[in-house]
This record gives C-alpha cells, sequence and structure tokens, in this order.
C-alpha cells in the first residue's frame, strides 16, 4: 500500500504507476552508463584507464598495453555482462510470469541445469557429433546445445507443473528439484567420461564466470540473447493477462498456447545463452524481477526492459565485486551472486509464505 | 442471440452435461440455475469455450469454435467465479487489464467510470490481493464491464457471462450489482448469469433456465419455470413458490419437512 501511494503522488492519478515506472527506466539507464565505465575501469592490471579513455576522446593515441587492457579484456567482458545479466534477469520476469508465481527461477528450478547439461554434452560428446553437422554449426554447437537443454528443461517443467491451466507452486518448485537433480546426475555421468582438458572446462559451469569473456563469446551468445530479449515486448501484454488466469487471458483475445510456446522459448535462448558463455550465474532471475515489482508494480510493459537495464547493472556491479575482493585473484561471480541472492531468496519466501500453500 | 444446441460435455470421463439446449436474447438478462452439481458453471464453460464440449453454439449467427479469439474478445467479456491475481496488481491496473482487448485505445477514464459503476471510487490505489472476496469480485466485474464497455458495437449486441456474479456480496451491493446488469442489458446488451439465489434471479431474470444432472429441465420467464414441482423435483427439497403482493414477483421459500400438508 505505502509504495503504491508514494508511487501515486509521482504520478497525480491513483493506482496508476505508469509514470514511476518510466522515470525508473530512465534511472537504470543513466545508473548502467555509470557502471558500465566503472567497470571499464575497476581491474587488476591497475592500468590507468581514465587517462586512456581520456586520450582516446581527444583522439589521441592510446599505448599497446591500455588498448589491449581496454578493447580486447574489459570491453567485451562489459558487454557480455549487460548480455547475461540482461537475459537472466528477463528470462526469470518472463518465466514467473509464465508460471503465474514469483518464485520461478532458471536457475532454481532446473532450467540453468538443463542448459549446463547441454553445453557438457556438447564438450564431452561433442567430438562424436556426425562431421558435416560438426562444421555447419561450428561454435555455435554450444550455445544451441545449452538452448536445447534448457528448452526441453522449460517445457518439461511447465508441463509437469501445470495442469488445467493451473500452475502449482509446490509441484513446479519440487518437480523443478527433481529435474536439476536429474540432469546434474547425467551431467556427473558425462563429467566422469571427461579428459583433463574436459574437466577444465567443465569446472566452469559449476562456478559461473564471466572471466575469459572475449568478442567471439559475446558473438556466440550475442544473437541468441538478442532474439530473446526482442520477444520480450511483444510477450508483455500476455504476460500481464496471464496473471488473471489462462482462461480470462483467452477471454481478453490472447493466444495463450502460442504466448506460451513464445515465452518458453525466449526463456530457454536466453537461459541456453547465456549459461553457455557464463556457466550457472544463479539468483539474478529471482532478484530483479522482484524489486522491481515491489518499486514499479507488476505490469511486464514495464517490468521487462527495467528488468533488463537492472541485472544488467547488478551482474556488472556483481563482477567488480568477483574482481576486486581477492585481487589480484578472482573469485566467481556465480559465488558473489549466490552469496547476495540466497538470503534475498530467503527473505522473500519467508515474506510470501501464503503463496506456498496454493 | 446466443443459441447452444446438443450442447454434451464430458469431464474427466463423466458425462457432466447432455443434449443441452440454451438460448438466450440481449436486452434482458438470462440465468441459468440449478442445484450444485447440476452442471451450469460447465454449461456457462462450454459456452465460453473454457471446456471441450459437442454440439453447436452460436453467438450473433457465428459459430464461437471457428471465430477467431480477439473478434469475440471485443463482443464478449466472462467473469469467473472466484479469481486469485499472480502479482500484486492495483485495483486500477487490474480493470485496465479488461480495456486491452479493444483495438483502440479506450478513453483513460473508462477505468474510472467503471469502478464507479461497481461502486468502488476512491479503491483505485488499493492492491488488489488485500481487499475482501466481495471487493475483489466487483473489481473484476469492473474489469469484465470495461471489456465490452457500451451495451452494443457496430455488429451488435456485446455480450457478458457471468458465473455467481453477486455470490460473495452482502445484500446491499447483490441489489447494486444486479441492476447493473439490467441495466447493462436494457441498454442492448446480452446477459447470461449462472445464479444461485433463486429469488434475486426471479426478480431481475427476464429468461430463467433451470438445470437438473446435467440437462435443462426448463427454459423460460419466472412465472412459468418457477413451479412448485418443478424447483421442488429440481433441488430436491420441498419449496413453495408464492408472489410479491404488489407486483407479482415470484418468491421461493423452503419448507421444512412439517408432517402437515
Amino acid at each position: 500500500m505505502t509504495l503504491a501511494a508514494s508511487a501515486d503522488r509521482n504520478s497525480g492519478l491513483l493506482g496508476d504507476r505508469r509514470q514511476g515506472a518510466r522515470a525508473t527506466l530512465l534511472l537504470l539507464a543513466v545508473l548502467l552508463g555509470c557502471v558500465s565505465v566503472a567497470s571499464l575501469t575497476v581491474g587488476a592490471s591497475g592500468a590507468s584507464l581514465w587517462a586512456a579513455l581520456g586520450q582516446g576522446l581527444r583522439g589521441e593515441e592510446i599505448g599497446l598495453r591500455e588498448r589491449v587492457i581496454l578493447f580486447d579484456i574489459r570491453l567485451p567482458r562489459l558487454v557480455m555482462g549487460i548480455l547475461v545479466g540482461a537475459a537472466l534477469a528477463v528470462a526469470g520476469a518472463v518465466m514467473q510470469g509464465l508460471f503465474r508465481n514469483p518464485l520461478a527461477d532458471p536457475g532454481l528450478v532446473g532450467v540453468s541445469a538443463g542448459a549446463g547439461l547441454g553445453a557438457n554434452a556438447i564438450i564431452v560428446l561433442g567430438a562424436f557429433l556426425p562431421a558435416t553437422l560438426q562444421a555447419t554449426l561450428g561454435y555455435y554447437s554450444l550455445p544451441l546445445a545449452a538452448f536445447l537443454g534448457s528448452w526441453i528443461t522449460t517445457l518439461l517443467l511447465y508441463r509437469i507443473a501445470t495442469r488445467r491451466g493451473r500452475t502449482s507452486v509446490a509441484v513446479m518448485l519440487l518437480g523443478g528439484i527433481a529435474l536439476a537433480a536429474l540432469t546434474d546426475a547425467l551431467s556427473g555421468v558425462l563429467i566422469y567420461m571427461a579428459d583433463d582438458a574436459q574437466l577444465r572446462d567443465l569446472t566452469f559451469w559449476r562456478l559461473g564466470s564471466l572471466a575469459g569473456a572475449t568478442w567471439d563469446k559475446v558473438a556466440l551468445a550475442g544473437p541468441l540473447i538478442v532474439v530473446a530479449l526482442a520477444a520480450a515486448p511483444f510477450l508483455a501484454r500476455a504476460l500481464n493477462a496471464l496473471a488473471l488466469g489462462e482462461a480470462p487471458a483467452a477471454h481478453l483475445g490472447i493466444p495463450v498456447q502460442r504466448m506460451k510456446n513464445i515465452a518458453i522459448l525466449s526463456v530457454a535462448a536466453a537461459v541456453g545463452a547465456a549459461v553457455a558463455v557464463s556457466g550457472g550465474i544463479g539468483f539474478v532471475g529471482i532478484v530483479v524481477p522482484h524489486l522491481l515489482r515491489l518499486l514499479i508494480g507488476p505490469d511486464h510493459r514495464y517490468l521487462l526492459p527495467n528488468a533488463a537495464l537492472l541485472g544488467a547493472v547488478l551482474l556488472l556491479a556483481a563482477d567488480m565485486i568477483s574482481r576486486s575482493i581477492i585481487a589480484p585473484a578472482e573469485l566467481p561471480i556465480g559465488i558473489v551472486t549466490a552469496t547476495l541472492g540466497g538470503p534475498f531468496f530467503l527473505w522473500i519466501l519467508l515474506r510470501n509464505r501464503s503463496l506456498l500453500d496454493m | 442471440m446466443l443459441k447452444a444446441t446438443g450442447i454434451a460435455v464430458d469431464l474427466a470421463g463423466k458425462p457432466v452435461l447432455q443434449g443441452v439446449d440454451f438460448a438466450a436474447e440481449p436486452g434482458a438478462i438470462t440465468a441459468i440455475v440449478g442445484p450444485n452439481g447440476s452442471g451450469k458453471t460447465t454449461l456457462l464453460r462450454a459456452m465460453t469455450q473454457e471446456v471441450p464440449y459437442h454440439g453447436r453454439i452460436l453467438l450473433q449467427g457465428e459459430d464461437i469454435a471457428t471465430t477467431p479469439g480477439w473478434q469475440l474478445a471485443a463482443r464478449r467479456a466472462v467473469l469467473p467465479q472466484a479469481s486469485r491475481i499472480a502479482f500484486p496488481f492495483t485495483v486500477l491496473e487490474v480493470v485496465r487489464l479488461g480495456m486491452m482487448a479493444s483495438a483502440h485505445a479506450p478513453p483513460e477514464g473508462r477505468a474510472a467510470a467503471a469502478l464507479d459503476r461497481v461502486g468502488l471510487t476512491g479503491f483505485e490505489g488499493r492492491f488488489y490481493h488485500e481487499l475482501s472476496g466481495g471487493e475483489q469480485q466487483r473489481v473484476q466485474l469492473a474489469r469484465v464491464l470495461s471489456q465490452v464497455w457500451e451495451p452494443t458495437g457496430p455488429d451488435g449486441a456485446r455480450w457478458l457471462f457471468l458465473d455467481e456474479p453477486v455470490s460473495s456480496l452482502d445484500i446491499g451491493h447483490q441489489l447494486e450489482v444486479m441492476t447493473l446488469l439490467q441495466d447493462y442489458a436494457q441498454g442492448g446488451g446480452g446477459v447470461v448469469a449462472v445464479m444461485h439465489d433463486l429469488n434475486l434471479t426471479a426478480m431481475f431474470a427476464r429468461s430463467i433456465a433451470v438445470l437438473s444432472q446435467g440437462q435443462v429441465v426448463a427454459q423460460g420467464s419466472p412465472g412459468e419455470v418457477f413451479s412448485d414441482a418443478l424447483l421442488s423435483r429440481a433441488y430436491a427439497c420441498r419449496l413453495r413458490v408464492s408472489a410479491v403482493p404488489r407486483d407479482g414477483v415470484p418468491f421461493i421459500l423452503p419448507q421444512l419437512a412439517a408432517p402437515s400438508t
């Protein structure tokens, strides 16, 4: 009540939070700009990039070392952080809209684990794919396999948790645990089969990190994430209607089944691509939409773009923490987001106990 | 008009409706009554395509099975029986959801006008999930009204399908909502409501269908349908129909199983 009331004062019309949501969008865009600049200038190398940035802006020659750090290490990492942060937050918001409850998070209910299984399978078994397929897919086999893994798990989870247009929170969470356990077990089999070089790659999935971001990886994940994010505006109205239930949404003229399929595909594409390049980074998908619903309300037309921006901001901030807290070494970012997100998730759970009785 | 012929519905392998014929004209409230489990909600859900059915349902002469969803959404709105909403929407936001169906952006003031009609002016900024059951029901009615605001459009009547629209309301609000529905019908709109309260039904409905064990046992005006014998049989208890002395509206009273008569 208090939050809605405070939003009213900004917009003038009682219960209308649209103006506040637009202002938040602007604010987050500015914040993303600031965090991006900070992210470019903070790092283990100690290179003074403020000076280098200034030189670049004045059109002067930048030193080779600065140029490499700036353009080949930090810039791809920045772009990847923005893409992955936006992808995870929007995927979380879309998934919560689809499942009609705020506890659905790709990391919690096995969707990320499914993506990880797909990626693991390609790393370990990719050599067994037919040569022509390998040649056609090239590097893209990794994000595509992750996408397939997350798509199948999302689809399965939706089938398990939803009966006659109603989603059970308890069945969704428990079904998610079962799916995550199953996919993790299959990943375990793959790890058992892997050789040393493959093991090093696999360890990376468990932790989640933006380290090792390259322009190649940006090019791998970028297209899938951009496609998934581009679908979001078309889903927003449908997700709003779905909050009323599937039948009421259909009565509002929403092609419910088609929209559900698009939502599941875009969640899978965003999570699959994000996991393929950065491993399992948890909790962004639950923390970001939840905070935003408190601030601007649940209208997906505003929630989704705001989530993209706040997801990017939070992931870049977490990345800066992960780079500086034990510098010059680096803490995997998945550990940072889990440390912050775990208690936050418990807080949501305790605040919404009644949700679990549904 | 609305015309349903030969409607049969099976739920979980059990026949719930068999060979039901039902018709409703715009201009007056049409009510569906019957005891618990007689299939009245299922009939409404079949006519709004919420359950698969056999048979044929025509709305303004067009088979609803082949009419695109967005066209139906412009023509009819459906009030569900009980409605939880997944996220913390404000009352104003819920009512605005009803307006997403219209091709042109409706005027800003329509949501407020719809809330005014259900007596909830001043509730705009409240959270839907914090309201009482009766208030939630009226917010949903405002949402449904805002979807088919004008009772008639260029292609004929607009329709309201309502599942027990006054079930959790106090008597004052029951009358307010029933009057609102009557006004909508008298403006040229179609209103089909599943009703629980026989006396309210007698007072407001022009046409009444009585369901019993998955079949329509009578459809007609209150005077035609509400008889001691028919209602007592349908509801499996002893009921006596009398008439309000002044205007002749029937009212129904239960009779305790007294040894007399």
